[in-house]
């Protein structure tokens, strides 16, 4: 049949082509989008030169099951003289630039990497060049590369930039050269790469963990055999320094690395889309037989005038990879549409952003559309290879309504939808639920009204610690006297911050911990009043006071966490009477205060064991602002900017923002996952509801006889429309049992995303079996009611 | 045993100005005008017609699967013309036999099940409803096809079972659209005698035929023509 006879047919029935070609393009669209991020993701080449052979490196503790630790200077210069599995390794370390001398004072992004990278990397500039070995000696340092989209935006694309200088934190760096777009690392949004600069201490300091390493394996090479001789030289480095006693090496590809946590959940999308397509398949395929049995006539004929199976079968294919294709071409509109929406709606830099409609997606799709119209285009086919269609012809007028018996295939296709609809629904509904309960945690503080900004006081202008605690405390003075601030203070450790540290420590009277045994805590820095401030409750002891100062005994205030770790059994919120040391010397530092936990590393992450520093007594230079504002955050922020620059006028603030948008930011990732699952587990419940209510609607019409003669032997209206609703819940039922079974196999592989919400949740599976019910209700409903509306007169019609 | 005789002043069924436009199209086709018709407990009635004179109308009308135009109708001494849709239902399930040209057996449901299906109607308790059905299967000789399915049986075979599911409810009056229209001449004969034994014990019968043959088995033969009675002979017997 050619095309011009398939569209003649479809003009015939337009209803039929409308909704096939939607119910494609809906599940071929949705499976066309999540490709695109799929491939984004997991397929598409990273930008490198072979880079199945680039890996990461990270420190490990097997002991305390860390596995990734950043890697301390003098371990990457060791390990580069020892290791024979790599053809190179490179260190690199995000670092933030006051950027001084072009207007206001501003932060920006960048990162500190040695000079093999980009040859690591098979990544060349493209404009200049890159660094060489002598610019990576510290004092040689200063020069800097650009990114693609920095040299745009803020030089105007200009080539003239070579040999221009910029004041980074106060030194002068020449710029050599510009770096092309693709280069993403450490992250999306570096800006500047300067050299490494290894400062004398970082040559010394085997604690100090806070560099990134990659490689690139020799060809030949397996990871497994890179991990074995890493761990081999870490415990040879581990027997000669006690820093390092405990120390292992994780290998890790680097796709493995980049991609992380987002590949189960969006291999579980492509799933759930996957299923969507099924469902709107055996849509299709049904209105399809719906069809093909309305059309037996017509092929009846065919095969009278000669027409072998064969050319039938042809022709319900053809007919059936022009609805997909047609449905594909659709799809990919509606993806495209999707996919450019939700990228838009990506926090920028999001890893899913890399998703687009591209040659590959396009020829995912075609496969798919091509599968697809064969999928549901062999059922009916099948359907008119079994019946003898000569029979078709002969058969007419006799004494029995027509058997249902017949529809056995098209029921099966129900129940699958049904299923595989109510599977989808469990995931969604478990994962909304984990949302809502992540949502609803107590971050231990007020996260209202609150405004935070992040600054770095550069060792310039500020040599010592006293300095810096001195100009930061004069900047939260500055702010708090602001009109609309009640209160303000400053942290190193920023909750949901990026500046997060540890430090190990001992406890005065108490043995070494040995390897299993907790030895270390979250570290942070404030200035007074900034439990206060964060509204967080101070359970027991004092808060921090000017009088704390850097002359005055030592002390720290911990967190419940740490008193639970450390001093179990005593009474909560009672401060033990006991010091700490965290250079292993005799420098005691009393606990004075217990304050209640703050979930500061992510509302769904486990609060570890703090400790509390007052700034005036160690201060790093390094801070947060958090101000308490009596109306709306957002509105001071132009005035706190003037504030801190009355104190220093060259000091840019960043990442300005409120905490509600920080929180929900450590929401965003279980946000995207409940909702793509929900908005396809909708569409999937949408579609079965749809194919419930075709194959009632036809059923209904091809009972039209058989009801007509029910209601003349004195079948009531609700006797006719339980008839329907019946037959209807039958296949739903049927349905639900299946979709439960694989809700509770789908459930499991979700485990994993889930908080405090158990896989075989049951209000979960209880609500989704109701909801899926109440719409497979209505989808019956309707055809029921126009079953009842049959004249009882057909009884006594013959044809 | 005999038909009661059944006085006039209490017909069974009694139509009285009868009529039924159909409009279709703007255009309005009298189907039935001015029927007057009584008909008694125990009677056999027979209704012939050219096609198209309104016979299956007036069976409707009086089997209460269509509503009169015009007139009124009263059965078992209710006014039942214009009833709303669920006490219609009501009187067919327990008033009305109908026996239909098509068999109009459901091809889902086995052949107890057919007969069974108008008592599930009317509430009946399985054992109730097995009983009657069975009676009622045995009294058309088909008791011993509980379990087939009408696509297994001959066209006879099927009509019997039709016979049976209407006679299940002991309705008042059984009716019957050209029962032998779908049949060859031997099981139509076989069907007709089974009519006139019903009648023998008693039942109140309205048969559509055009076969003069059947015709005559009845007590009444009425003619029909372009939706009037126009002639009534009464078989003398
Ligand atoms: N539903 C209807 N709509 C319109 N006209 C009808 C309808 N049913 C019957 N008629 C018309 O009424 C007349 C009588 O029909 P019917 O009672 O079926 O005749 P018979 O059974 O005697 O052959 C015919 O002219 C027929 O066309
Ligand atoms: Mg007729």
């Amino acid at each position: 049949m050619n095309l011009r006879q398939i569209l003649r047919q479809w003009a015939k029935s337009p209803g039929f082509a409308a909704v096939a070609i939607l119910t494609l393009a809906l599940g071929i669209g949705a499976n066309t989008a999540i490709f695109s991020l799929v491939y984004g993701l997991l397929l598409q080449p990273l930008p490198y030169r072979e880079a199945d052979r680039l890996v990461q490196v990270h420190e490990s503790v097997p002991a305390r099951g860390v596995d990734r630790v950043p890697v301390a200077v003098p371990n990457l210069i060791d390990w580069q003289r020892q290791s024979a599995s790599f053809e190179g390794l490179a260190g690199l370390r995000h670092a933030e630039y006051n950027l001084t001398g072009q207007g206001d004072p501003r932060r920006i992004t960048g990162a500190r990497v040695t000079a093999n990278l980009f040859s690591l990397l098979g990544v060349n500039p493209l404009l200049g060049r890159t660094f060489t070995a002598e610019e990576e000696a510290f004092g040689k340092h200063f020069v800097v590369l650009l990114s693609e989209s920095y040299w745009r935006s803020s030089f105007g694309a200009d080539p003239g930039v070579l040999g221009r200088s910029l004041l980074l934190d106060g030194g002068s760096y020449t710029v050599i050269g510009v770096m092309p777009g693709e280069l993403r690392l450490p992250s999306r949004n570096t800006q500047v790469w300067t050299p490494a600069g290894f400062e004398p201490e970082e040559l010394e300091l085997r604690g100090n963990h806070s560099w990134w390493v990659m490689g690139r394996l020799k060809s030949g090479v397996t990871l497994e055999q890179a991990k074995v001789e890493m761990n081999g030289i870490a415990r040879r480095l581990g027997e000669q320094f006690e820093d390092v006693r405990d120390f292992g090496v994780t290998v890790i590809g680097l796709r493995e690395e980049l991609v992380g946590e987002l590949r189960l959940p969006l291999l579980i999308l492509l799933g759930a889309v996957g299923c969507v397509l099924l469902i709107a398949c055996a849509n299709v395929a049904n209105l399809m037989l719906a069809r093909s049995a309305a059309r037996a006539r017509e092929f009846a004929v065919r095969a009278a005038l000669g027409a072998r199976r064969g050319d039938v079968i042809r022709q319900l294919l053809s007919e059936s990879l022009v609805l997909s294709l047609s449905g594909g071409v659709l799809g990919i509109l509606l993806a495209w549409w999707g996919v450019t929406g939700f990228v838009g709606w990506l926090p920028e830099g999001h890893l899913l952003s890399t998703g687009q409609i591209n040659g590959s997606v396009l020829a995912f799709t075609l496969g798919v559309s091509l599968l697809t119209g064969l999928g549901f285009g062999l059922v009916p086919a099948w359907q008119v290879w079994r019946t003898d269609l000569t029979e078709v012809l002969k058969d007419s007028g006799r004494g029995t309504t027509e058997g249902l018996r017949r529809n056995r295939l098209r029921n099966v296709l129900v129940v699958v939808e049904v299923a595989l609809a109510l599977i989808l629904l469990v995931g969604a509904g478990l994962l909304l639920r984990s949302f809502s309960r992540a949502q609803r945690v107590d971050p231990g503080f007020k996260t209202e009204h609150l405004l935070t900004a992040t600054l770095a006081l550069t060792d310039q202008k500020y040599p010592t610690e006293p300095q810096k605690a001195q100009a930061i405390l004069g900047m939260v003075e500055q702010v708090a006297a602001l009109p609309g601030v009640e209160s303000a203070a400053a942290v190193f450790g920023l909750p949901f911050g990026r500046m997060q540290s540890k430090v190990t420590f001992r406890i005065e009277g108490r043995p070494a911990p040995a390897a299993h045994e907790p030895d270390n805590a979250n570290y942070r820095q404030i200035t007074p009043g900034y439990f206060r401030t964060l509204g967080a409750t101070l359970l027991g002891g004092r808060d921090f006071e000017l009088r704390d100062g850097p002359d005055s005994a030592r002390v720290v205030i911990v967190n419940e966490s740490f008193l639970r770790t450390f001093f179990p059994g005593g009474a909560p919120g009672q401060v033990p009477s006991a010091r700490v040391s965290l250079d292993g010397t005799n420098n005691w530092i009393q606990i004075v205060g217990v304050v209640r936990d703050i979930r500061d590393g992510g509302l769904t992450q486990p609060v570890e064991p703090q400790m509390f520093m007052p700034m005036s007594q160690q201060c790093w230079g390094l801070a947060s602002l958090v101000i308490r504002t009596r109306g709306s955050a957002e509105t001071l922020e132009g005035p706190v900017r003037r504030a801190v620059l009355t104190i220093d006028g060259e000091q840019a603030l960043d990442q300005m923002r409120s905490m509600e948008s920080m929180v929900d930011d450590t929401l965003a990732q279980r946000r995207l996952q409940a909702v793509l699952l929900g908005a396809f587990s909708a569409l999937a419940l949408v579609l079965s509801a749809v194919g419930i209510y075709g194959v009632m609607a036809w059923s209904v019409s091809r009972r039209t006889q058989e009801i007509g003669i029910r209601m003349a032997l004195g079948a009531q209206w609700s006797d006719v429309r339980r008839l329907v609703i019946h037959q209807g819940m039958v296949l739903t039922f049927l349905g639900v049992a299946l979709g439960l079974l694989g809700g509770v196999g789908l459930a499991r592989f979700l485990a994993g995303l889930l908080y405090e919400i158990q896989p075989h949740d049951p209000p979960t599976f209880g609500w989704v079996t109701v909801i899926l019910i109440g719409v497979s209700w209505v989808a019956c409903w309707i055809p029921a009611r126009r079953a009842a509306r049959v004249d009882p007169l057909v009884a006594l019609r013959t044809e | 045993m005999t038909a009661e005789p059944q006085s006039a002043a209490s017909p069974l069924i009694h139509l009285q100005g009868i009529q039924k436009v159909f409009l279709t199209d703007e255009v309005e086709t009298h189907a039935l005008s001015e029927i007057h018709l009584e008909i008694a407990q125990g009677e056999y009635v027979s209704i012939a017609g050219p096609s198209g004179c309104g016979k299956s109308t007036l069976l409707a009308i009086l089997g209460l699967l269509d509503t009169p135009t015009g007139g009124t109708y009263t059965l078992n001494g209710n006014q039942v013309a214009n009833l709303d849709h669920s006490a219609r239902a009501r009187i067919r399930n327990r008033e009305i036999g109908f026996i239909f040209q098509s068999f109009n057996l459901i091809g889902d449901l086995t052949v107890f099940e057919n007969v069974e299906l108008p008592l599930t109607y009317r509430g009946l308790s399985a054992g109730e409803r097995k009983e009657r059905a069975m009676e009622a299967l045995e009294k058309v000789g088909m008791s011993h096809r509980l379990r087939h399915y009408p696509s297994q049986l001959s066209g006879g075979q099927q009509q019997r079972v039709a016979v049976a599911r209407a006679l299940g409810g002991k309705p008042s009056i059984l009716l019957a659209d050209e029962p032998t229209g779908n049949l060859d001449s031997k099981n139509g004969e076989a069907v007709m005698d089974l009519l006139r034994q019903l009648h023998r014990e008693g039942a109140t019968i309205c048969m559509v035929t055009h076969d003069p043959r059947f015709a005559r088995h009845a007590d009444r033969q009425i003619h029909l023509f372009d939706g009037r009675i126009v002639e009534e002979l009464v078989e003398a017997r």
